[in-house]
């Protein structure tokens, strides 16, 4: 059981990121509106999900403007789908 | 920390609907893309149309290159992006040969029904090729989500219009409201 993934924002977080297609990122401003989170609430969850090393979190600048751009890193995918399978072992086990 | 089968299975649930919200998002900036573009051919191509009528053909034809270039240009730069600006591996060569495949299908079964149903008038002709693109919308947007489904309900209709109401200046119309809602539509599948 991974609890840090566990936690609802995050495991919403992870699913969100885990559906990008190939080596796509996403930006911070997306996630955030898809999720309906604020700015510090997401900023929160993300950094502990980089600490853990499951989150690529890329800040550049686009002309002036600041952009963060989200992926899962290896790592993270490897992490999430190991969770999955850990919930879908608890439902087949229990019949 | 154990959970129990139904907190499994909620948590299953979220992870779902989260990562079908996701892909939804990333699809419909994809066809966005392509619906701008195209909306912008059916802007230019039909207003040029209705200033000069007697080089419809070649107005059409210029266009359609123009589209077809821009439409490339649109695949090439999202497959770019999903690679990360690395080398596309043999999948990714696959699926773009067989989408260019498809798109030449469609272009010959365009050009064989011209070919075969005349005598069609310019404005026909026009309705036909504006409503065949508009009903695939249709029917791409029953899997690709309902936004997509409504822009080409929308874009129909107003074609329609077009052809049993609009007497003059058809083809301006056709190029303002028709192109016009494939670009709005574009900017709509756009937002989240």
């Amino acid at each position: 059981m991974n609890e840090l993934i566990h936690q609802p924002t995050r495991l919403k977080i992870m699913a969100t990121l885990n559906a990008l297609r190939g080596v796509t990122k996403m930006e911070f401003t997306d996630l955030r509106e898809l999720l309906g989170l604020t700015d510090g609430n997401l900023g929160t969850h993300l950094t502990a999900l980089e600490k853990a090393g499951y989150v690529l979190i890329e800040k550049l600048f686009v002309g002036k403007k600041p952009r963060t751009r989200l992926a899962l890193s290896r790592e993270g995918r490897r992490a999430f789908d190991s969770h999955v399978q850990y919930l879908r072992d608890i439902i087949d086990a229990s019949g | 920390m154990n959970i129990s089968k139904s907190d499994a299975a909620g948590a299953l649930a979220t992870i779902e609907s989260a990562g079908a919200r996701s892909s939804q998002v990333q699809r419909y900036r994809r066809l966005a893309s392509y619906l701008i573009t195209w909306g912008i051919v059916w802007l230019v191509a039909n207003s040029a149309s209705d200033f000069a009528p007697h080089q419809i053909g070649s107005i059409w034809l210029t266009s359609s290159l123009l589209g077809v270039a821009a439409t490339g240009y649109v695949g090439w730069r999202q497959q770019r992006l999903a690679l990360g600006g690395g080398y596309s591996n043999g999948r990714h060569a696959e699926q773009s040969w067989r989408w260019w495949l498809c798109f030449l299908v469609i272009a010959a079964f365009i050009v064989t029904t011209i070919a075969v149903v005349p005598p069609m008038g310019a404005r026909q002709q026009d309705t036909f090729l504006s409503m065949f693109w508009t009903f695939l919308y249709l029917a791409i947007g029953i899997w690709a989500g309902w936004r997509l489904f409504t822009i080409g309900l929308v874009a129909t209709i107003l074609i329609l219009v077009g052809f049993y109401v609009i007497h003059e200046h058809y083809f301006l119309y056709m190029g303002w409201v028709s192109g016009g809602a494939l670009i709005a539509g574009g900017l709509w599948l756009r937002r989240l």
